[in-house]
């Protein structure tokens, strides 16, 4: 037990405080799960190295304060700095064996290990599941894989958008009877990560039944196909291949994306009964159509959708998308304008839930982020810490829980193994 | 161990996808998942697809999916008499899981309060679409128009058209997840410190978190990220595949497109790839990927370290060697739907396993839970059950 | 088409007796059908003259001292009919029965097993005699299986049936429901048998023979509790008053002696309702009480609550106040409240009917009325042989004195052959 005093972090009465992470996640699905974590309370360490610092440090796609990459530009990324927050930052040179020796260590002190690289990193650094238990056999180890740790396609390398291909949405995403799209919004590592920590959750708990620890080999291609489980089932029940309806719903009508006034504005709006669609027929005006053979039931909404949609769109297209979207829930129905990042940031629902948290990096400077998807009663969750800088706790991590004397963190420090920088090389983006 | 969830006993109560999906995933992880249904059942088992397109509230896919290795229990939550029962039911559970509308369990008195004053340690997860106060809270809200406020809708489709949602009902799937995941956190402090307490699940907020970078890209410099011209697959013999060339793959890539001789691309690998995506290897990329299926296209890039997938519908998703490798799916056999493929469980866990049992029948377990969760005699259920509050 | 009645057109043969088959033959002869009861002198129709002896003002004898026409069990319920006293154990009874068959429609009867064969008009007989005739049997157990010969009343077959057993008071050994309930419901069931076989035959041309078990038709009014033993294999228990699935269901006293109202709740919210109109709102919140499993437990606290109650009313007053608060409620009735019942009257139940020997009497009605056209009493219960010369001279062209001569042989006739101690005369065999 570390005394806490010393610690960089207060985690007292939330959920996870005593459990300790080495989160060696990258990108976003497995830094994602570290972040979960992380908000309940654990002692999450963020694991890079100067070598390979996470990818979205350097590939930070333009998205700096103001635009201005400014002086460490690594620690100035707004994708890091989004999903790292309450986690203590490390490094180590992991392709090192010196460094695979400190890692070994702190695997001995930890309960769970993260990691989201190929399947052949770990096994190539003997740290799989098999050399890790042995270090620590009451260590879980998830793997928020690609493709899961067996099969011909374990190895094969994939992002959000590659998953998305592979596991069956952007084929029926799209507007009906056209060609498919490249169209992604990376759902599947917000959805794998999330997974990923309740996995790891349930691992503590069989941990806790068995005394023992164990391997979470999760495919996040698997974990996306899913989320599409009445579509696999129709396949075998019809022999039918789900296909692209654009923004209809099967069972909804009208259900659809309608253009307001101003740039590119939009907005949603779904009629679930009879009741609803009398309701919206009201509004616009059109009261004369609620019994219209054409409109009067879903089925004969559906057959007319198309005039329906030009109906709702002489509607919506003089009015704002935001204005719109209360005048169709002030009247029972399920609408939604298309937000931007700019409208959700300024949406006064989110604000008066207090979604937004606010951080202050130490070299990007004070932001406000988004929250969580669940908030507990008894233990609120917040933002404790912004995200680390890149090897910011090294000198806790190493000689707090490791216990290293002044002497031998002081060598630590002139062989390379640990820094607060990128090489030159990562700098440039070779990693 | 059979799984790591064992001995957990779950009430889910409510409509639809969320809370049902959690409580899929707490079950194939070895829970002991009680479904409390309204006498007429969970309005899942009236949408499709159905077995030949027939409805037929025992055989609804979305239902037969959600709804595997639970039993269901129907209550008439409207009477005093159903409240009570689903108060003794969940006297000896350990946690609730419902997406019922906001307001609905205090107006019934099975609020987190009602419930946890005799039970510390219960846990209890509301799962909505907007959270369980605020001025949207009562708001109504589908798949689509929570992706649109959630500000993913937005990206997807093509700048000079309407955005689009995506296909089936993903995020409220992600939703379910969410709600796994915050429902184990609590369930955390519950089972190791005798804690219990209320989570409140926002599926808006879910999606609001769910953002790779237009959020940070607002935040940071004010520059509002839209959807774009819409990139077309490149088609093969028998489908569409897709290349995410990166700088540090963008030479493997042309050596994978002209051939094992072609020289590296001098340009810096930024522009280079600019480039690429606007066209200027198309005419080589379709002559190499029109004489191969998407499966070898794809392989291939992988094998040359580009990332690439293809465009796989559900016949591919059912025969994908990969899938079939794993043995991702499973067959389940299920009284009035018969034996279906079904999605397994995207995770394998050392030494536990996953549970796959059928959905249940509406009502099936009534009497048996009944039995099992209170001190009710067989003729005070028989006459519950007459008087139609089972 | 106005005022033409369903069945007009259709002849039916009825040799019901007692009350379960005359009872289907009047439905028929309601709806429009020619239905000719068939008597003989020797046998009339037993409740012409035995059973419980219900006579206008209790007198038999009446004007004419035809006692045989004014039993009220018979008039109640063979209105519409007309008769014909034909002896069938005579060898030309039995002819003119076959002739008679073969210009009907169908033919209804309610004998023991084997009756109708040793007359010799047994199905195998009018089958041939007709081909497109329909014959309903409606039969004590069906006319096959060990128990078929057994005789019975409808009381016995109450407890044959199962009814019984499931009523009465749950601590009681023996119970019966005390009114003969199989042969309404056999009547009933025969009733609705024939019309549907009537249907087969135009569509196929083909007659056919109704075998229908009173025993089997009254065991279907405690469905429930068969199926609760086929599912459970057990024994449901007697319950008295309770209705499954409403807590409280109870007979509770009212104001008088022997005054009682039944109530009903079969919901938490019915339990509100009657807190509310018992004026004692506050019980409503009363964990006791508030749900089923509270009201079960609590059970005499419950009925005590509401026994105090109703005690103080005068029991339709209290029915009216129970039902404007929407709680099934029902004073206990007896037959003067039921004639009195201006709800019944309202709706027409009541028929009156001027009797050929007893003068104007009230009968009930039928339970439903037909839109389009008057469906009731056409004609009082006919006398005994009323028809005779209408029948055999107007379907079978028999001359006057060819029927005068019948009725001198005794093979037709308009007075019952009685023994010395008035039961009825046997034809030795």
């Amino acid at each position: 037990m570390t005394d806490r005093t010393t610690q960089p972090d207060d985690t007292s009465g939330l959920p996870l405080d005593g459990i300790r992470v080495l989160d060696l996640g990258m990108f976003w699905a497995g830094p994602f799960a570290g972040k979960w974590l992380a908000d309940g309370g654990a002692q999450v360490i963020k694991i890079e190295s100067g070598s390979h610092p996470d990818n979205l440090r350097i590939l930070a796609r333009g998205v700096y304060p103001n635009g201005e990459p400014g002086e460490r530009s690594w620690n100035r990324s707004g994708m890091i700095n989004e999903r790292n927050r309450n986690k203590l930052g490390i490094t180590i040179e992991m392709g090192t064996t010196e460094g695979r020796e400190i890692f070994r260590r702190l695997v001995a002190i930890s309960d769970v290990v993260i990691e989201n690289f190929s399947n052949r990193v770990m096994k190539k650094w003997e740290l799989d599941y098999d050399h890790l238990s042995k270090i620590n056999p009451e260590i879980i180890l998830a793997s928020v894989y690609s493709q899961g740790s067996t099969g011909p396609e374990s190895g094969y390398v994939s992002f959000g958008g590659t998953l998305e291909q592979l596991a069956g949405i952007t084929y029926i995403t799209g507007y009906a009877n056209e060609m498919p799209g490249v169209l992604t919004v990376q759902l599947p590592d917000p959805a794998g990560g999330a997974m990923a920590t309740g996995l790891i959750l349930s691992a503590l708990r069989q941990r806790r039944l068995t005394g023992k620890g164990l391997h979470i080999d999760l495919s996040q291609r698997e974990n996306v196909v899913g989320l599409l489980g009445a579509q696999v089932l129709d396949f075998g029940m019809n022999e039918r291949i789900t296909e692209r309806i654009g923004n209809r719903d099967p069972h909804m009508a009208p259900h659809g994306c309608y253009r307001c006034s101003g740039e590119d504005a939009w907005v949603t709006l779904a009629i679930s009964s009879d009741d609803e669609w009398a309701a919206l027929a009201h509004l616009i005006g059109q009261e004369s159509l609620i019994h219209d053979d054409r409109f009067a039931t879903v089925g004969a909404r559906h057959r007319n959708h198309d005039e329906l949609d030009s109906i709702i769109s002489d509607w919506t297209k003089d009015r704002g998308k935001i204005d719109t979207m209360h005048q169709l829930q002030d009247a029972g129905i399920a609408a939604g304008a298309v937000y931007t990042a700019a409208d959700l940031y300024a949406d006064p629902h989110l604000e008066a839930r207090s979604f937004w948290e606010a951080t202050d990096e130490p070299d990007a400077g004070p932001h406000r982020f988004p929250g969580r998807p669940g908030q507990l009663s008894k233990t609120p969750l917040g933002t404790r810490l912004p995200t680390p800088t890149l090897g910011q706790h090294n000198e806790y991590v190493f000689r707090e829980l490791l216990g290293m004397t002044d002497d031998e963190y002081a060598a630590l420090e002139t062989s390379g193994l640990i820094t607060t920088e990128p090489t030159e090389a990562a700098q440039k983006g070779r990693l | 161990m059979s799984g790591p969830l064992d001995g957990l006993t779950i009430v889910e109560g409510g409509h639809g996808i969320p809370a049902a999906y959690c409580t899929q995933i707490m079950g194939v992880l070895g829970a002991n998942v009680i479904k409390i249904e309204p006498p007429e059942g969970d309005e899942t088992r009236r949408l499709g697809p159905f077995p030949n397109d027939a409805p037929d509230r025992e055989s609804s896919a979305l239902f037969l999916y959600l709804n595997r290795n639970k039993r269901s229990v129907t209550l008439d939550l409207d009477t005093p008499s159903g409240q009570d029962l689903f108060r003794s039911i969940v006297k000896r559970a350990d946690a609730v899981v419902e997406n019922f509308a906001p307001g609905y369990c205090d107006e019934r008195n099975i609020s987190y309060a009602a419930l946890s004053d005799e039970h510390d340690s219960l846990v209890m997860s509301s799962i909505t679409p907007f959270g369980q106060n605020g001025p949207y809270r009562d708001w109504h809200a589908t798949e689509m128009t929570l992706f649109a406020i959630g500000g993913l809708m937005n990206i997807v489709g093509d700048i000079n058209r309407e955005p689009l949602k995506f296909g089936g009902s993903p995020a409220l799937h992600v939703a379910g997840i969410n709600s796994f995941t915050a429902t184990m956190l609590a369930m955390h402090l519950a089972e190791t410190a005798g804690i219990g307490q209320h989570v409140d699940v926002s599926v808006l907020e879910g999606l609001g978190a769910s953002h790779f970078q237009d959020l940070v890209d607002y935040e940071y410099h004010r520059t509002v990220i839209r959807r774009g011209d819409m990139r077309t697959p490149i088609p093969t013999s028998d489908g569409f595949i897709s290349f995410q060339v990166q700088a540090h793959v963008y030479n493997d890539f042309r050596r994978l497109i002209l051939g094992p001789d072609a020289a590296d691309d001098d340009r810096d690998a930024a522009s280079a790839i600019q480039a690429q995506q606007s066209g200027e290897m198309d005419l080589e990329i379709l002559t190499w990927s029109l004489e191969k299926t998407k499966l070898e296209a794809y392989r291939l890039g992988q094998e040359a370290h580009v990332p690439a997938a293809y465009l796989a519908d559900m016949s591919d998703i059912m025969a994908s060697p990969q899938l079939q490798a794993r043995e991702f799916f499973v067959e389940i056999e299920h009284p009035k739907a018969g034996t279906l493929t079904y999605p397994g469980f995207p995770a394998k866990l050392t030494g536990s396993d996953c549970r796959f049992e059928p959905a249940p029948l509406l009502g099936q377990h009534t009497h048996e839970v009944i039995s099992e969760f209170t001190d009710l005699s067989a003729a005070e259920i028989g006459e519950l059950q007459a008087a139609g509050v089972l | 088409m106005a005022n033409r009645l369903p069945l007009e057109g259709i002849r039916i043969l009825d040799m019901g007796q007692f009350w379960a088959a005359p009872n289907a033959g009047r439905a028929w002869a309601d709806a429009g059908a020619e239905v000719i009861k068939v008597e003989s002198c020797r046998r009339p129709d037993p409740l012409r003259i035995q059973a419980r002896k219900i006579y206008p003002d209790n007198d038999p004898g009446g004007e004419h001292g035809d006692h045989w026409n004014r039993s009220g069990m018979v008039n109640e319920r063979n209105r519409s009919k007309l008769s014909l006293a034909l002896d069938l154990s005579h060898p030309k009874g039995r002819d003119l029965f076959i002739e008679l068959a073969k210009q009907s429609d169908a033919v209804s009867q309610n004998y023991s097993l084997g009756v109708m064969d040793r007359l010799g008009i047994g199905w195998d007989v009018l089958h041939k005699a007709n081909p497109k005739l329909v014959m309903v049997s409606i039969m004590s157990q069906g006319l096959t299986g060990p128990e078929s010969s057994y005789v019975s009343y409808g009381q016995n077959l109450e407890q044959l049936g199962g009814i019984s057993y499931t009523s009465g008071y749950p601590d009681d050994e023996k119970s019966s429901v005390g009114f003969a309930l199989p042969d309404p419901i056999g009547g009933a069931t025969a009733a609705f048998a024939l019309i549907a076989a009537l249907r087969h035959r135009e569509e196929t041309g083909e007659g056919l023979h109704i075998d229908l078990s009173q025993r089997e038709a009254a065991t279907l009014i405690i469905g429930d509790a068969i199926v609760e033993y086929s599912l459970t294999g057990q024994v449901p228990p007697r319950i008295g008053n309770h209705e499954p699935g409403s807590n409280p269901s109870e007979c509770y006293p009212c104001e008088g002696e022997d005054e009682w109202i039944a109530i009903s709740i079969s919901n938490d919210a019915e339990w509100l309702r009657l807190c509310e109109a018992m004026e004692r709102v506050n019980l409503g919140s009363d964990n006791r009480f508030a749900t089923i499993v509270g009201r079960m437990r609590n059970r005499d606290a419950v009925d005590e609550l509401i026994g105090e109650w109703t005690a103080r009313f005068e029991k339709m007053e209290l029915f009216k106040l129970l039902q404007s608060h929407h709680i099934t409620a029902g004073a206990i009735t007896n037959p003067r409240e039921l004639f009195q019942d201006p709800h019944l009257r309202e709706r027409g139940f009541w028929e009156q009917v001027e009797d050929y020997s007893c003068g104007t009497q009230e009968y009930y009605g039928r339970p439903m009325h037909l839109s389009e056209n008057p469906y009731g009493t056409r004609t009082p219960t006919p006398k005994l042989g009323q028809h005779n010369y209408e029948i055999l001279g107007g379907l079978l062209s028999l001359s006057n004195s060819e029927i005068d001569q019948l009725t001198n042989e005794g093979v037709i006739g308009t007075e019952p052959i009685l023994t010395a101690e008035g039961g009825m005369a046997r034809r030795a065999s």
